[in-house]
């Protein structure tokens, strides 16, 4: 028996073969807890389309929106969906540009979440608008009436970013799969299963000169996405900082809006990736290290938006300017009717995350599951806190009001988690939830060898990837 | 039916018509209501508006109107210019008479009851019903009783003769009789009558809760005339000193409010009237009033009300400033049960000043304040009732069953008469207890004419066919009449020939407008009102529009405004009649300690006694007092509610010994502690969907009781308590705040500066300068550069070619309010000669008063959101006027009001314009922020953007009930759910005139374009036109040194100039 030599990264792995086999193995069929939640993510998807329809027959004023609040919960959880998908480019694109070695395992999944996210972010847009049947008019399509859109207006611009990132996202998402879908191809027996990945794999054979292009490919993607994740929460933050509207109206908001937006990616692929790990039993792949990087990097991201927080907090006092305080310093005063949000913000950005300058926080499961639960809910209400304080008390006093979400925003807010998670159950399901190729790349090469067929078990296909060409 | 639905169907019909070819049918659609014509009437030509005029009939004020009729149907009223009631202006009440035509909730045609259960009417016909009333006159002779309101004019004399020829009597009633002020007038001068006021001469007015600017006898010739007496021109201003427990819209525009104890408004007139005749050269020592006024101390007096001596010895000093002075009251909210004294103490405090003669005059009365019966007389009419004397009554009008205490059993009243009639054209709580219902036209689809004051006959005629099955009370009695054989005299088949006869006989000569009559009958249906009496018709016009944004009425056609007779007759005071007054303090009945308040119930503007609230568009205003729609709320002082730890919308119990209700209160800055406040008009049992149930009615907490010298109802008797439910609801209202909370919104200044910032011709407030060419005045040149010029300037030089080119350039621009943008901005402009429509207002003579928001709603289409939209800040009023409390503690002890129209700024550099994403918001050549409706996707980006916060969001789909939905403006589309809506300066009437100026070849005139709000507004705030052009009078209001701009720091470059109010009025 040669020495064994655990890897780096993923200890508990030992042969390749364990990792087609626990990987694959997500792909045959399920237990009864996941049909119970997919059917539950189902029952969202339902409640979001049934909430909708009504409020497409009644009239947007069933979303609890109301003068001068033009913006609610809709764009909050929109610009919420945008930020969450920022992790899967950031942990697979720049991760990888960099060599971050504890990527291999969680890009998937994290890539996943991006477009799911992004899916679900898109939705919003449309469900916000007052008249979605005519939303089509804001894509700057060929028309006889030669009428194109305002290409000023920064809404706009979210459509080219949020598209754009869909696209390169999803594109990236696909390519980097394409090995690992020949694997599942080749392993695969229901032959739904088998013509689904093999259309999907492209007839992926493994070949050298294959590898050697999708390599390269994979590379190029990485480069055109890397700028996208600084991009995209740009683009969406100057729907608020190019406006005339106190407490909107800032030069901070590009940065503060990417570094929130990779704290909450973050934090949401560290919530959905702790149960997926528990309950398909991949703590192998899915290890404390991992879980402990996300963290640091988390706690960064927690301490760039919380300085933004307070050069919020200053600029407002600073400029003595009545109608920015009330949307500054003064949203965290006891009198101010959205007190409440503006401080649930700040503790479940700032002060809970703190806990993660301790070692022993960042290694224990269960504190890292509450702690993302705490930012994924800090992180929507900082976006609450940004959208419906600000249009509350502007200039004109006359037309200050207060926002109430009703019953069928709410309805449609948790329908969108649902929506999401069908996606993320059915991806776990359908598609390599774990990089099998890249992982194996990180295994140390003691470990690339067969182990003996156990007896009885009938011979396999050769699998896709990297060892069929070199074994 | 929508256009597109009615294009739809017409377009099935004129199909089906010529596959059927012979059938006759036309589908159950009167033919009249179709388009095209076959044969078109000669007047109604599609597309292009008529006007016809005729006379207000919404309130008792009788103001001349226009109506804007389009394919025979009429789409918007306004003032008629030639009438010296209204001076081409309207109030809401006016605006919204079309919701009263086009109402629902109309009696659709006669009715008789015919048993019990939820729908007991039965239709029958005209011939029926009148042969049911004709029968029913027959048996009643001597015990028949015929309700009516005070008609004035020719249907006067026909109600009286045919009353006269049925043995009926008439009982003439209106629930504000103003009989305190007609029972002063009565004992002192002897006349039954009420005097013209003649605010616009007044340069200090001293009010005991007149609300003169909403309801009190004609107000809106009170506020037009108000506004030119008090508002600041040419370095001076006037002043208002309105002493009263609480504010109404009329106190909150007075330079100063005094809170005086209740009941003691007859003490301060007095003290003040001695004061005022103390003065050296008053020569009031001979007036029989001096011996009472020699046992008036006023500094007890002064005790007694609550305010320091001080303060009566200045008004005093300025009021004594010979005979340009006024004294008004008391008005409704002031009837307390020692009115008449009120009125008398009132009357003698004018007498001292000397102003019989100049602001008053006895030869002009307001005609339709006198005539009525009191409110006792009525009480004896009930009890007549009650005890079964009354065989037969006809109700035109009062709804006494509303607007009696529930103490005179009205019901008990009515259930005791055999046959009751009602001409109500709504289901009334009166007429519920109908046995017949034979509807009125609507005063817009009737014949008739009124006569408002002395020496004003105003015409009404119908503008479109009428609405529903309905028949004219003049029509009905000339009918009746016939069937029952009375004899008549004058009798014609129609009231339009009865009408017609009366003019030739009566009014023609009158007149003296030469020997034709049909010539002269065609030129005064044209104008609308005649004046006969010569000098009695003299109007409150006053001096014609200076710089500062001076307003002159357009010049009648029919005669030219005389002054008012300075020192005409006198009349003397009664001695006699003086002696039977006892001046005192008002005692109020109820409970008594700290923990009972005064009840202050006070006339709606809005809904005037009540009769107005089913007019859905009077629902949906803000109240100009409290700012809440469709509902009651009792006002309470801050210093009550912070006693009871009650906050707006907290609701309460309040109780009296005659009725209890339960209603949320409102905290109302300008109000005494020790009283609370409720507004009469709501809390119908009936009336339709708009006004049943909804609100509390005040005269529900009242005891029947009538001041002993007048009989007229007091209205303020009683002390309610205050009990907390605990219970807290939102109330229909926007604004959440009373001031400007710490924001700079209103503008204001002293009479000082005023003075030095327009007679220097300088800037005021770093912004609005005087365009370079003109500010070379006397206080020097401007502080800005001079225009850079275009050659030798390589910037320049571009931008003139870009200009030249018809093309959009940066540029900068001079300097001046006129200009835009304004100086040291980067923004591009069109070419030079293009026009800037812009807007200046003048606070000053904002009012308050909201006819402007109605008068918008009636031009743009705009939707009726209902009270639980308003709740959720979902109204869309594009025209809205703010309120702002003002001193240094406004939501405690405010020293003024401020008013602030609001409506879109139409701003050169505007927010909402570059965020939208489909451009649907956009900039127009000539300076408009524009809205393509059926472009919006309803982001709502623009609305978050707009720092006015004037764009209004379509949240759901407004409905117009069937008929409400024929007033639309054809002109502007409606709606739907979904899309941004805002003001666009009535850009209807502004390509309108365009269009016009275009096919006569010329261009546009200034002042010819005018949007519905400027159109209305009684004090002639709002000035439009185009500010490129330095002749237009907008771009000289707007020069002036009082001009600001509102939130000008953010550079949205508005194209409203505001001019600052002026404060401080002493004389410095």
């Amino acid at each position: 028996m040669a020495t064994v030599v655990r890897s780096e990264t993923h200890p508990n792995i030992t042969s390749y073969e364990d990792v087609n086999r626990d990987v694959l193995k997500l792909l045959s069929r399920p237990g009864p807890g996941y049909r119970i939640i997919l059917s539950l993510a189902v029952a969202g998807v339902i409640t979001l389309f049934t909430a909708w329809g009504i409020q497409i027959v009644l009239g947007i004023g069933m979303s609890g929106l109301r003068n001068p609040i033009g913006w609610g919960v809709y764009i909050t959880t929109f610009v919420f969906w945008v930020g969450i998908a920022h992790s899967g480019t950031l942990i697979s694109a720049i991760l990888y540009l960099f060599r971050a070695r504890w990527r291999q395992s969680i890009y998937r999944a994290a890539e996943a979440m991006t477009v799911f996210a992004v899916m679900t972010a898109g939705l919003f847009p449309i469900i916000h608008v007052g008249r979605p049947w005519l939303a089509y008019y804001l894509i700057p399509y060929p028309n006889q009436r030669m009428i194109w859109p305002n290409f000023r207006s920064p809404l706009l611009w979210d459509v080219f970013a949020v598209g754009t990132y869909f696209t390169v996202s999803a594109t990236f998402f696909y390519i980097g799969m394409i090995p690992d879908l020949a694997a599942a191809r080749d392993s695969a027996v229901v032959p739904w299963r088998r013509r689904l990945y093999g259309m999907l794999s492209l007839g992926w054979r493994g070949t050298n000169w294959e590898w050697k292009h999708f390599t390269r490919a994979y590379l190029y993607l990485a480069a055109l996405a890397t700028p996208l994740v600084l991009s995209v929460h740009s683009v969406v933050s100057w729907d608020f900082a190019m406006a005339l509207v106190p407490g909107w109206h800032s030069t901070v908001f590009a940065p503060y809006f990417v570094a929130g937006a990779i704290y909450s990616g973050l934090a949401m692929v560290l919530t959905l990736l702790i149960p997926v790990r528990k309950i398909f039993r991949l703590e192998a792949y899915f290890t404390t290290r991992h879980i402990e990087a996300m963290a640091k990097v988390m706690l960064l991201t927690s301490l760039i938006v919380s300085y933004a927080y307070l050069c919020e907090v200053f600029v407002s006092w600073y400029s003595f300017e009545p109608a920015e305080q009330t949307g500054g310093y003064l949203m965290f005063g006891a009198s101010h009717e959205y007190w409440w949000s503006a401080w649930l913000m700040l503790t479940c950005n700032f002060f809970v995350p703190q806990l993660l300058w301790f070692r022993q926080v960042r290694r224990s499961i269960p504190a890292m599951f509450v702690i993302t639960l705490f930012v994924n809910i800090g992180m929507w209400f900082e976006r609450y806190s940004i959208i419906v304080l600000s249009l509350s008390h502007e200039y004109e006093p006359w037309m200050w009001n207060q926002y109430r979400p009703s019953l069928t925003g709410v309805c449609i807010i948790i329908g969108s988690f649902g929506w999401f998670l069908m996606w993320f159950l059915l991806f776990l399901r359908l598609l390599p939830a774990v990089s099998v190729a890249e992982l194996k790349e990180v295994l140390p090469a003691p470990l690339r060898r067969l182990r003996p067929r156990p007896p009885g078990v009938p011979p396999r296909r050769p699998l896709g990837g990297p060892e069929e060409v070199r074994s | 039916m929508e256009r597109r639905d009615f294009l739809k169907v017409l377009g099935t019909a004129a199909g089906a018509g010529a596959a059927a070819a012979c059938s006759p049918s036309t589908g159950g659609v009167p033919p009249e209501r179709m388009l095209p014509y076959v044969i078109a009437e000669p007047e109604i030509v599609p597309g292009i508006s008529t006007y016809y005029r005729t006379t207000c009939r919404e309130c008792p004020a009788g103001c001349g109107m226009d109506v804007r009729t389009r394919e025979g149907r009429a789409l918007k009223a306004e003032g008629n210019p030639l009438s010296p009631i209204s001076h081409g202006k309207l109030c809401a009440r006016g605006q919204a008479s079309l919701h009263g035509l086009y109402n629902p909730d109309r009696v659709p045609q006669a009715l008789v009851r015919q048993g019990t259960g939820a729908d007991p009417w039965k239709e029958v016909t005209w011939d029926q019903a009148e042969a049911q009333l004709a029968q029913q006159l027959a048996g009643a002779r001597g015990r028949a009783v015929f309700l009516t309101r005070n008609y004035t004019g020719t249907l006067d004399r026909l109600a009286n003769d045919w009353c006269g020829a049925f043995g009926v009597q008439r009982v003439i009633y209106d629930t504000y009789g103003w009989e305190p002020l007609r029972a002063a007038n009565r004992l002192l001068f002897g006349v039954d009558g009420v005097p013209v006021h003649d605010f616009a001469q007044a340069d200090v007015v001293v009010n005991f809760g007149a609300d003169f600017l909403e309801t009190w006898l004609s107000p809106v010739d009170y506020a037009h005339g108000f506004v030119q007496g008090n508002a600041y021109r040419a370095g001076r201003r006037g002043k208002l000193y309105a002493l009263s427990p609480h504010q109404t819209v009329t106190d909150m525009n007075a330079e100063e409010w005094l809170p005086i104890a209740p009941g003691t408004e007859a003490m301060v007139a007095l003290a003040l009237a001695r004061l005022v005749a103390q003065r050296p050269g008053a020569g009031a020592a001979a007036s029989p009033a001096a011996a009472l006024l020699a046992g008036v101390d006023p500094a007890a007096a002064a005790r007694a009300a609550g305010i320091s001596p001080e303060k009566l010895r200045q008004i005093a000093q300025d009021f004594g400033n010979g005979g340009r002075s006024l004294a008004v009251g008391p008005g409704v909210s002031a009837h307390y049960r020692n009115a008449t004294a009120i009125a008398a103490a009132v009357a003698v405090l004018n007498s001292v000043a000397g102003n019989y003669g100049r602001t008053l005059d006895f030869a002009r009365l307001e005609e339709h304040a006198g005539g009525s019966a009191s409110y006792a007389e009525l009480q004896q009419q009930l009890g007549r009732m009650r005890a079964g004397q009354v065989q037969e009554l006809l109700v035109d009008g009062p709804d006494p069953l509303y607007s009696l205490p529930p103490q005179d059993d009205v019901a008990g009243a009515l259930a005791r008469v055999p046959f009751i009639a009602s001409f109500s054209s709504y289901l009334d709580d009166t007429s519920e207890h109908a046995h017949l219902l034979l509807p009125d036209h609507h005063f817009l689809e009737s014949w008739g004419d009124y006569v408002p004051r002395t020496g004003v006959r105003s015409l009404v005629q119908p503008v479109l066919m009428p609405v529903f099955q309905t028949k004219q009370l003049g029509d009905v009695l000339l009918s009746v009449a016939a069937r029952g054989r009375a004899t008549l005299p004058n009798a014609a088949p129609t009231y339009y020939d009865y009408l017609r006869a009366a003019w030739q006989r009566d009014v023609f000569p009158a007149a003296g407008a030469g020997a034709a009559f049909e010539p002269w009958w065609e030129d005064s249906l044209k104008v609308g009102v005649v004046l006969t009496g010569g000098a009695g018709a003299t109007t409150g016009a006053g001096a014609p529009g200076g710089a500062g944004g001076g307003v002159a009425a357009p010049a009648p056609g029919v005669t030219a405004p005389a002054p008012a007779r300075a020192g005409a007759a006198a009349p003397a005071l009664s001695a006699a009649g003086l002696a039977r007054i006892r001046f005192e303090a008002a005692q109020f009945g109820g409970g008594q300690g700290p923990d009972a308040y005064v009840l202050v119930a006070y006339p709606s503007y809005r809904f005037y006694d009540g009769r107005l609230a089913n007019r859905p568009w009077l629902q949906e205003l803000p109240d100009p007092v409290h700012k809440v729609t469709w509902e009651s709320v009792l006002e309470i002082s801050p210093v009550t509610g912070d006693k009871l730890g009650l906050d707006d919308g907290h609701v309460v119990e309040v109780s009296t010994p005659f009725g209890r209700a339960t209603l949320p209160v409102w905290r109302h800055p300008g109000m005494r502690p020790d009283v609370v406040a409720l507004q009469i008009g709501l809390g119908h049992r009936s009336l339709g969907r708009y006004a049943a149930g909804r609100g509390t009615n005040v005269a529900g907490l009242l005891g029947a009781e009538a001041d002993p010298l007048s009989g007229a109802l007091v209205w303020q008797q009683v002390r309610a308590t205050v009990k907390p439910t605990g219970e807290w609801q939102r109330m229909p209202l926007q604004n959440l705040v009373k001031t400007e909370s710490g924001r700079v919104i209103t503008r204001e200044l002293t009479l000082a500066e005023a003075r030095r910032l327009e007679g220097a011709g300088v800037a005021a407030g770093g912004l609005a300068l005087q365009r370079p060419n003109e500010a070379q005045g006397p206080g020097g040149g401007s502080a800005y550069p001079e225009e850079v010029p275009v050659e030798g300037n390589p910037r320049g030089k571009i931008v003139g070619e870009l200009q030249a080119a018809g093309g959009f350039a940066p540029d900068t621009v001079r300097a001046g309010p006129g200009d835009y943008p304004p100086p040291d901005t980067y923004y591009g402009e069109y070419s030079e000669a293009q026009t800037r429509w812009a807007m200046a207002i003048d606070m000053e003579r904002c009012i308050g008063c909201s006819a402007c928001t109605t008068a918008c709603y009636a031009e743009n289409n705009i939707g009726i959101v209902g009270p639980e939209q308003v709740a959720r800040g979902r109204i869309l009023h594009w025209m809205r006027i703010e309120r702002y409390f003002e001193g240094r503690e406004p939501e405690k002890s405010p020293t003024h009001v401020n008013f602030l129209p609001m409506l879109c700024q139409q701003c050169g550099n505007a927010p909402c314009e570059p965020v939208c994403p489909v451009y649907a918001s956009y900039h127009t050549a000539d300076g408009l922020n524009a809205q393509i409706y059926n472009r919006c996707v309803g982001t709502r980006y623009c609305a978050n953007n707009c720092s006015y916060k004037v764009r209004y969001f379509n949240w759901f789909t407004w409905e117009w009930p069937e008929p409400l939905n024929w007033q639309l403006n054809p002109d502007v589309a409606v709606r739907e759910k979904g899309v941004m809506e805002k003001c666009t300066f009535c850009v209807q009437r502004i390509r309108d005139a365009q269009n016009q100026a275009r096919l006569q070849g010329r261009g546009v005139h200034d002042g010819e374009i005018v949007p519905a709000c400027a159109q209305t507004c009684p004090g002639d705030a709002i000035v439009f036109g185009n500010i490129r052009d330095p002749n237009s009078r907008v771009a000289r209001v707007a020069a002036s040194g009082r001009g600001y701009r509102v939130l000008e720091e953010l550079n949205t470059q508005p194209a409203i100039t505001y001019l600052k109010r002026v404060v401080d009025a002493t004389e410095a």
